[in-house]
């Protein structure tokens, strides 16, 4: 097969930033818009708060993810917005980064990598979002441009040891580096990796006064909440089902990665290549067997994009040295196509067919010595398809009922002084977005429900005031002020409160759903939420339960 | 390029063809967004659906009103739902929960009791502290289970 020359764009130094400078207007646009507000990502800027308002009880709650906290804290004062565009700045630099890792590693077309980080919709959502994902996504990076640009391999490990303390799914890519260098001697990875966590843990130990604080107190409980019949892990076929979806999301053209041919390899990215496959089996494979809690989100899966980005380069690459993806390759897109139509059904299965699909057109081109084609099959409909992509992520917020919920609060509530309570997490992030929001007049209470009431049980230190100090700085910035478990029936708020309830399965197992429904002076209400004011005990209601 | 040049392209042309074909037929027509719902274990209020007919039938007549399991009564059904779901609130003294009818497969979970054609759960509980144990929900299933057989 014959060799052609990749056009000079593709490894131009100058494209990585215009990429990035791209990536920062669109994700700027997206803060602004609220297009990605979602609670979890929300979190990081409260977690900041937190540390910000109370450095020592914050910074050694695990749950907060302290070393990222840190990082946001200085600015988390100055609202969500400023933490959100800081965040879609740091996510942006891993853009030259990983053109510069492609560089190092003489990938010939090194600006595919950013190209690929670009059109990935995880990516997109996550960084205006807030999401520690994208944090997580831009460290790896971070500690790849160390180890391989810069060949600092203690600081690579340092950084790499930050994210275990960041996002707990980084580990796999962690040992994965940890293991290739140790192969070839190099173990000052390992001592980096090791040294964050175990500073972190003795200096924790001072504030606990327990030198196994970490064990006691971890970031997360290992299982789900107990008692809950309908919440006991997803089954393969539903995790296979959602499986399509959730790697569109990752990347519409992550099956290109599969094409890339192992003797190719440098050993470094065999490395990372392997990292990648364990990571994915084993982040799909947790919530079939309900393990270490996580679900079945595609977010978690966004820390394998920076090695999905560097394979697809080394694919793109080879086939402008006419090397196209083997037959391995073709197998698992031929599998992916079979799989999709095998699932069509109750869940459309068209992302995994769209991904198989769009990957096997390229290796046509690459095969038949049209390289140039062959990028072109993938990158454009992958860009094309980015507008309408974001479903996919799951983050997206649910706009036809909070666009629902500010109509019926523009028409109905616009003049009331009256407090709110709440289990919606979004509600108060939401009001503030549309300027409806005003603490002094309509103070938001968030009903702490009772899976996140056990978590915050079990992860916090009563002892050594570690929970009083946390409940203090929820005070001022969270989805709301945390419910005195004691206020968590009607007759303990004034007639007239604001109550919006968000259906959520563990919504009745904290308060008495009925009971509260039978006080409300109904406003509007679907599937999703009903929103009301308590109405005096005896008064006659308007609207009555939905139907 | 020659003809033979193509050659090594006709597999993954083939792949390519078959994905893209399925994949525009899984295509979610205009306007309408993809389907999340499946995501979602959605609880609202037993009652807020008409009970219908079909539903009716499968659980041989069962009304507001009807004892279960000696102590049980229902007081509120809906159903089929979009997903083929019918929903029986039940309740004891100050106690609820609700019981779902899903054709089988349709929950990701394993159900407590079901019939070759239907998975039975049961959750809900109002208050929290009313809890039921399987055992201690089995007669209640097991009625249940008589009925849905009886009548699929």
């Amino acid at each position: 097969m014959s060799h052609r020359v990749a056009p000079t764009i593709l490894a131009d130094r100058r494209v990585p930033w215009l990429i990035a400078l791209v990536f920062v207007v669109v994700g700027v646009e997206a803060v602004f818009s609220a297009r990605y507000l979602h609670d979890e990502g929300v979190l990081t800027w409260y977690f900041a708060s937190i540390v910000r308002q109370e450095p020592a009880a914050g910074f050694f709650f695990q749950k907060a993810r302290p070393l990222l906290a840190l990082a946001y804290a200085p600015i988390s004062g100055a609202g969500f917005r400023a933490v959100a565009i800081a965040h879609v700045l740091v996510c942006a630099t891993a853009i030259p980064a990983i053109s510069a890792i492609a560089r190092r590693l003489e990938l010939p077309t090194p600006n595919v990598a950013p190209l690929v980080l670009l059109c990935s919709p995880l990516l997109l959502a996550t960084a205006p979002g807030c999401h520690s994902n994208a944090d997580a996504m831009a460290g790896l990076v971070f500690a790849m441009w160390l180890l391989v640009v810069r060949q600092r391999s203690l600081a690579c490990g340092a950084v790499l040891g930050c994210l275990l303390l960041v996002r707990s799914e980084a580990a796999v890519f962690v040992i994965a580096i940890v293991v290739d260098r140790a192969l070839r001697k190099d173990y000052r990875v390992a001592a980096g990796v090791a040294l964050v966590p175990v500073l972190y843990a003795l200096a924790g130990s001072l504030y606990h006064r327990d030198v196994l604080w970490v064990l006691h107190y971890p970031p997360t409980l290992a299982m789900p909440a107990p008692g809950l019949h309908w919440f006991t892990g997803t089954s393969v076929m539903d995790e296979m089902r959602g499986l399509g979806e959730s790697l569109f999301a990752l990347s519409p053209a992550l099956f290109v990665a599969a094409l890339a041919r192992w003797r190719d390899m440098a050993r470094t990215e065999r490395a990372w290549a392997l990292g990648l496959a364990a990571f994915l089996v084993a982040i799909r494979g947790f919530p079939i067997f309900g393990l270490f809690n996580f679900d079945t989100s595609p977010r978690y899966l966004l820390i394998g994009l920076p090695v999905v980005a560097l394979l697809i380069t080394r694919v793109v690459g080879d086939a402008y040295d006419g090397r196209a993806g083997g037959r391995p390759g073709l197998i698992l897109v031929a599998l992916a196509t079979l799989l999709g139509i095998g699932l069509r059904g109750e869940v459309p299965q068209h992302p995994l067919l769209i991904g198989a699909g769009i990957a096997a057109v390229s290796l046509a081109f690459a095969r038949a010595g049209r390289p140039s084609i062959a990028l072109a099959a993938w990158s454009v409909p992958t860009l094309l398809m980015l507008p309408s992509a974001g479903s996919t992520t799951r983050l997206d917020p649910p706009m036809p009922t909070l666009d629902r919920i500010e109509v019926a609060w523009r028409d109905q509530l616009g003049e009331t002084d009256a407090p709110i309570v709440t289990n919606a997490r979004l509600l108060r992030p939401w009001l503030v977005h549309w300027e409806l929001h005003d603490e002094d007049r309509r103070p938001v209470h968030f009903i702490l429900q009772s899976n996140i009431a056990l978590e915050l049980d079990m992860l916090m230190h009563e002892e050594v005031g570690q929970r009083d100090a946390i409940f203090g700085a929820l005070e001022h910035e969270f989805y709301g002020r945390p419910v005195d478990p004691k206020r968590l029936v009607p007759d303990a708020w004034p007639d007239g409160t604001i109550v919006l309830l968000w259906t959520d399965k563990h919504l009745d197992d904290t308060i008495d759903v009925p009971r509260w429904r039978e006080r409300l002076d109904l406003i509007d209400a679907d599937e999703r939420f009903t929103l009301g004011r308590l109405a005096p005990v005896d008064a006659p209601r308007h609207g009555g339960e939905p139907r | 390029m020659s003809t033979s040049g193509w050659r090594p392209a006709l597999a993954p042309a083939v792949v390519a063809l078959l994905a893209l074909g399925f994949a525009a037929t899984e295509l979610p027509t205009a306007g309408q967004k993809p389907s999340t719902d499946y995501l979602y274990k959605v609880k609202t209020p037993v009652g807020q659906y008409e009970y219908g007919p079909e539903a009716r039938a499968l659980l041989g007549g069962l009304a507001p009103g009807d004892k279960l399991a000696s102590d049980w009564q229902v007081r509120a059904l809906e159903g089929p739902l979009r997903d083929g779901r019918v929903r029986i609130l039940i309740e004891r003294d100050e106690a609820s929960f609700v019981i779902s009818v899903l054709p089988t497969g349709r929950s990701r979970l394993d159900p407590p009791a079901g019939t070759d054609k239907w998975d039975i759960f049961y959750g809900e509980f109002v208050p929290h502290a009313a809890e039921l144990e399987v055992d201690e929900a089995r007669p209640l299933l097991d009625a249940m289970v008589e009925r849905v057989r009886a009548n699929e």
